[in-house]
């Protein structure tokens, strides 16, 4: 079974996202930047990862969900 | 073989690890911990999971679909939503008093104390002080001096000192003088983070001047002691006033536990309040209420006109001598002059016992007592749409009585010349009217309930209540 950068980066948005949002819960509450108005780099993150996805060579891509 | 993240344990050795503290070593303030480190958690996570799924992609394992599973992302917003609804409680409440309860301070943070270094500042040409305290308690108290000295206390609620201290020195207490005003600031609104400042400022002024405080949420708002005028404005605020020389005018106190003024040599003025309590004492001037009040009011001793002005009530009496006790559902007075006026809206029982000068009231429901006690009597017009009538009148006075019923009993206690009379038994109309030398009218209506008419016996009025001796004459 072969690793794709896709799957890496399909599998690892999870996480970034996740860490993303802690980070920005902590920038409300140790910093300047509240929630209301951070929010959105949410959005980029996710676009850019989903991009990431689009640009990585992706050799033999599985369809989703086809090899669990 | 299925891959698991080591999150999910983790998690909860976290979660069970955090329980067990907070039961074992409630002193930690464990609940603050949690309000302000909870993203920690989410970050903590993130990077587990991240680390996990690069270690399997360098050994060449297969890769979950995605890196947290459909659950996984429920509980992050559950997280999100506790973890939020917990700072929020602590940190972000927008308002004064979320009272969880007495402990919540000491649950979610501590206070700092504060010792505001005394100013003194030279009246000079000034007569008046302006005090502008958001939170805390003000209190002005005039003394035989050329200075105003401001001092006091100041609390900060924080997490650590270092917030407290910064908090307090953003919110530096001035004192200035400008053109006749000394302007006393708290500065409140000049502080940017989120700790709580509340300032008990205390002030001494020279006795002739005049006051003015402005407030938002203020415990309590104390002035005595000064022969100048006094002005209130506070969303939410207790005021207390005691020996003020001018008129007492409190426009916006929107909201308020009680407010008290006592011997006041100008009029007062309350204006578009919601509270509950008002007690009046011993005040020269005219006093002009315009408000709504839901607990228990109190004017005794008021030399001028007393106008109050409710949603449900409307009430003036021209001097009142004696005391007035009047709440949601009851209207007592003692030793009032005239003219009087009362309406109710709602249901309200009237006794009213030694006054004179002519009465007019009006009630929608409940009984109506009344005593005047002195003579010469006073023209009196009573009603109500239903409730009893009970009218005790001196022996010698002179008067003409019609006093009625449309649906209930009545009886004549006093005797002759009155003629009571009364239909089917007490079940329809009835009335007592009579004559005696030449006096006022004296007009007391029920469209339903009793009505009584008692001898005055010179003894106090609630000794007349129980014991009711008809004296019927058919119809």
């Amino acid at each position: 079974m072969r690793v794709t950068s896709v799957d890496i980066i399909r599998a690892v948005r999870g996480p970034i996202l996740l860490i993303v949002l802690g980070l920005l819960f902590v920038g409300e509450y140790w910093g300047q930047y509240p929630f209301y108005k951070t929010w959105p780099v949410l959005l980029i993150v996710y676009g850019l990862l989903k991009l990431l996805e689009h640009l990585a060579p992706d050799g033999s891509r599985t369809p989703a969900g086809g090899s669990l | 073989m299925k891959r698991r993240s080591l999150a999910g344990p983790l998690l909860l050795i976290l979660i069970g690890v955090w329980f067990l503290m907070s039961t074992l070593r409630p002193d930690l303030q464990l609940l603050d911990l949690a309000a302000r480190f909870w993203p920690f958690v989410l970050i903590g996570w993130g990077a587990l999971r991240l680390l996990e799924i690069l270690v399997w992609a360098v050994r060449g394992q297969e890769m979950p679909r995605s890196g947290l599973a459909g659950s996984e992302w429920t509980l992050v917003v559950f997280l999100c939503l506790a973890g939020s609804a917990l700072y929020w409680v602590n940190y972000d409440r927008p308002w004064g008093r979320f009272a969880i309860g007495a402990n919540s301070v000491e649950i979610f943070g501590r206070s700092f104390d504060y010792t505001i270094p005394e100013q003194k500042v030279p009246a000079g040409k000034a007569t008046r002080v302006l005090v502008e305290n958001l939170h805390g308690t003000v209190r002005v108290t005039g003394a035989d001096a050329q200075d105003v000295t401001v001092g006091g206390r100041k609390s900060v609620r924080a997490l650590q000192d270092k917030d407290a201290d910064e908090a307090d020195r953003q919110t530096k207490v001035d004192a200035a003088v400008n053109g006749d005003m000394v302007v006393v600031r708290t500065n409140q609104d000049r502080f940017t983070g989120r700790q709580r400042v509340t300032t008990d400022v205390e002030l001494t002024v020279p006795r002739g001047f005049s006051v003015e405080v402005r407030g938002r949420n203020n415990d309590s708002i104390e002035v005595s002691s000064v022969n100048g005028s006094v002005e209130v404005a506070a969303d939410d605020a207790s005021v207390r006033l005691d020996g003020i020389g001018g008129n007492v005018r409190l426009t916006d106190v929107r909201k308020s536990d009680l407010i008290r003024a006592a011997n006041v040599k100008g009029a007062v003025d309350i204006q578009g309040g919601r509270g509950r309590d008002i007690e009046l004492d011993t005040i020269a001037g005219e006093v002009v209420i315009d408000g709504s009040y839901s607990g228990d009011l109190e004017f005794k001793n008021l030399a001028k006109p007393l106008r109050l002005t409710a949603p449900n009530a409307e009430l003036r009496v021209e001097r009142t001598p004696g005391e007035i006790h009047m709440d949601l559902g009851k209207f007592e007075a003692t030793n009032l002059v005239g003219p009087i006026r009362l309406t109710s809206g709602r249901p309200r029982d009237v006794e009213i016992e030694k006054f004179t000068q002519p009465l007019d009231l009006s009630l929608d429901h409940g009984d109506i007592t009344l005593r005047p006690l002195d003579t010469p009597l006073s023209k009196i017009a009573a009603h109500t749409h239903n409730g009893q009538v009970e009218l005790t009148l001196p022996e010698k006075a002179a008067f003409d009585l019609k006093a009625s019923t449309n649906r209930g009993e009545v009886s004549n206690d006093f005797g002759d010349p009155l003629k009571a009379v009364s239909d089917e038994h007490g079940r329809g109309s009835g009335s007592i009217t009579g004559t005696i030398g030449q006096g006022p009218a004296i007009v007391v209506q029920t469209d339903r309930g009793a009505v009584t008419v008692r001898k005055d016996s010179g003894a106090p009025l609630a000794a007349h209540s129980g014991h009711i001796q008809p004296e019927i004459e058919k119809h």
